[in-house]
């Protein structure tokens, strides 16, 4: 099998998923998760940085590429069987199987502008996804598309300058490397992502974006930073420092003023994003680890959280249904796999300390101001969490007696068991790290 | 008969490129004053007609002609969103909307034009703009300027449309200085169509959906 198959085989896959609609919703998800394994076993077959010229263009995968593409599949399978469970396959298989396609043409391109364009409009795909029915989703759709597009127009004409060798020098070199923070756009907290949620139950396709779209847009600021290291000046590491403590500690009290379940985590999901900005843009070997670390934990607890939600309307019809004399475990199991989530995005031990603690101990000597904006951040989330928690647990719900609705608690229960060992034995996943994204966590460290 | 347009719109590029500048400029002004009324249609397709216009002499065939290409294709985009928000409106029965301006929605638009005029004619002093040759940075500074002033001013997909592909109008007048690929050039129109499709669905959910509830957030 050739590397093309990596993204024709999704794309096409899409397509046709897409023509046989929502109503087939069993087949959709059962055909999606077999191209998912499909390209992750081919993935895991290809030959790593063998250069192959094809249609005019370079293309070789390299080891965080190919940990990238792992990682999307496996989250894109998780949340397929969500959206399966939660009767959402139908409007999110195709598109997210049209973005793994391009993900992976983007992971395999060498040529950095096409491979930002093709990224940046999997991205713009998920726009096409929003449904009618809420206005608050329509106008994050809209925030959306301005943070994505952005660096889809200004990020391949500033390279295309570079390869044309403008000297960096003078006010257009300044300005040119100012380039990570347009991609920094797509990271930053008001790009609308966290608007996509319905207002009644979580989207699956925002747990999507928040679970892989950072590690895609990471991994492009990386290939960025390795093809031209100009860009990687002081000034601008300390901008994207400033800029991920900015985010952190604004979205943190941001949460206090939600008044849904998944605003909260939203909130606490770009507070996280902003700490491992601040690790990544500290240019230490101990705080880039910990940056890592975090936006590992941040993945997995999004994944918990966002589960949680989307199992809760059939859940607490479950307990609804329940007998006079049965147990309600569900709801009470659900709101703790909620709120532990949530309480390990804000920080707090034992679930949520591992990363942060070598990013505060770096960053801590050179900036005393930093605990306490970390501590108002943590405290806005938690009387977030507090403030949601009370209606979320008084809601009522239509009693369900189906028990195929016991099923997504099988998911909730796989991902705390896999936080739990994130978040207990980070060293494992350190050494992981070390095995596969070495040659990356160097250009990250050579400051 | 296409070689006999290519050949007045090289004439005019060179002989009008003041006058085109400055429609380029108000054209912009009122996309930003009349901001999510369907009319802003017309000023902004006008503005992207003159910038094509303006640029005809400056590149070669191919890529007007890619930029033709590519504005079509967004006009209907746009025009298509337009006419089947106007007709699934009469369809349910629901024509009579209630005005979608209020009069600080419209003050709030005109300040927000004399504001872009005014960080325009500022910008075109700076010293780094005067570097530029004169006639692309009085093209592209008003286009980025009005574009970033429609994305700050942006309520939905409408406005954020017309913002970014605005931006990327003026982005484009400058990469055009620099021998601009063909490739390139293409890939960029081709971008410019995937934005305007998706901010012409952004219109249609919106014209859509129903009025937001007072306690919905968003």
């Amino acid at each position: 099998m050739g590397f093309e198959w990596l993204f024709a085989v999704p794309l096409a896959s899409a397509v046709l998923l897409f023509m046989i609609g929502p109503r087939w919703r069993f087949v959709v998800s059962l055909a999606g998760l077999g191209t998912l394994l499909a390209c992750a076993h081919w993935v895991q077959q290809l030959p790593l940085h063998l250069t192959t010229l094809w249609w005019g263009q370079q293309w070789a995968l390299d080891e965080l590429g190919q940990t990238l593409l792992l990682y999307t599949y496996a989250a894109t399978a998780v949340l397929t069987v969500i959206a399966w469970l939660a009767d959402q396959a139908g409007w999110f298989v195709p598109p997210a199987l049209a973005h793994c396609g391009l993900l992976a043409a983007a992971v395999l391109l060498r040529d950095m502008p096409l491979s930002a364009l093709l990224y940046a409009s999997a991205l713009l795909l998920w726009v096409l996804t929003v449904r009618p029915g809420s206005t608050a989703a329509a106008r994050g759709a809209a925030c959306w598309l301005v943070a994505v597009a952005l660096p889809l127009v200004c990020l391949p004409l500033a390279v295309a300058l570079l390869e044309r060798e403008v000297a960096l020098s003078g006010p257009l070199g300044a300005w040119l490397a100012w380039l990570p923070l347009w991609s920094w756009c797509t990271l930053f907290p008001w790009d609308g992502t966290t608007r996509l949620w319905g207002k009644e139950r979580l989207e699956v396709g925002a747990l999507f974006l928040w679970a892989v779209k950072d590690w895609g847009v990471l991994y492009l600021w990386a290939t960025l930073w390795q093809q031209y290291p100009a860009l990687r000046s002081e000034g601008t590491l300390a901008a994207l420092g400033i800029a991920g403590l900015a985010t952190a500690v604004l979205s943190g009290v941001w949460a206090l003023m939600q008044s849904q379940p998944a605003g909260v985590l939203a909130c606490a999901a770009m507070s996280a994003l902003g700490i491992a900005v601040q690790g990544l843009a500290a240019d230490a070997g101990a705080a880039v680890q910990g940056g890592l670390l975090v936006l590992a934990q941040r993945s997995l607890a999004v994944l918990l959280a966002g589960a949680a939600l989307a199992a809760w309307p059939s859940a607490a019809g479950r307990d609804a249904a329940a007998g006079d004399g049965a147990p309600r475990w569900r709801r009470p199991l659900l709101l703790a796999a909620f709120a532990l989530g949530v309480l390990a995005l804000a920080g707090l031990p034992p679930l949520g300390h591992a990363g942060r603690g070598p990013i505060q101990s770096w960053l801590a000597a050179q900036q005393p101001y930093l605990r306490l904006s970390w501590l108002s951040a943590t405290l806005g989330i938690v009387l977030g969490l507090a403030r949601v928690a009370w209606p979320m647990w008084h809601s009522e719900a239509e009693p369900n007696a189906d028990p195929r609705a016991d099923l997504p608690l099988a998911w909730v229960a796989a991902l705390l068991l896999l936080l739990l060992w994130v978040s207990l034995r980070p060293q494992g996943l350190a050494g992981l790290w070390a095995q596969q994204l070495g040659q990356w966590l160097q250009v990250l460290q050579s400051g | 008969m296409l070689s006999t347009w290519s050949l007045w719109l090289e004439k005019l590029s060179t002989s009008h490129a003041p006058q085109l500048t400055a429609g380029l400029t108000v054209c912009g002004l009122l996309v930003l004053a009349l901001g999510d009324h369907p009319l802003a249609l017309l000023p902004w397709m006008l503005q992207r007609g003159l910038l094509i216009a303006l640029l005809w002499s400056a590149l070669r065939l191919p890529l007007s002609s890619m930029s033709g290409i590519a504005s079509i294709a967004i006009a209907l985009l746009f025009l298509g969103a337009e006419l089947w928000s106007a007709f699934a409106r009469l369809r349910h029965g629901n024509a009579e909307q209630p005005a979608e301006r209020s009069v600080t929605g419209w003050s709030l638009q005109l300040l927000g034009a004399a504001l872009a005029l005014l960080v325009t004619r500022g910008l075109l002093q700076v010293e780094l703009v005067q570097r530029l040759p004169s006639a692309a940075a009085l093209a592209a500074v008003p286009l980025c300027v009005n574009g970033v002033f429609m994305l700050l001013l942006a309520g939905g997909g409408w406005l954020a449309g017309f913002g970014l592909l605005s931006l990327a109008d003026g982005l484009r007048v400058l990469y055009a200085l620099w021998s601009p690929d063909p490739m390139w050039w293409g890939l960029w129109a081709a971008s410019d169509v995937v934005v305007a499709l998706a901010a012409s669905h952004l219109r249609r959910l919106q014209r859509a959906v129903p009025p937001p509830a007072p306690a919905e957030q968003g």
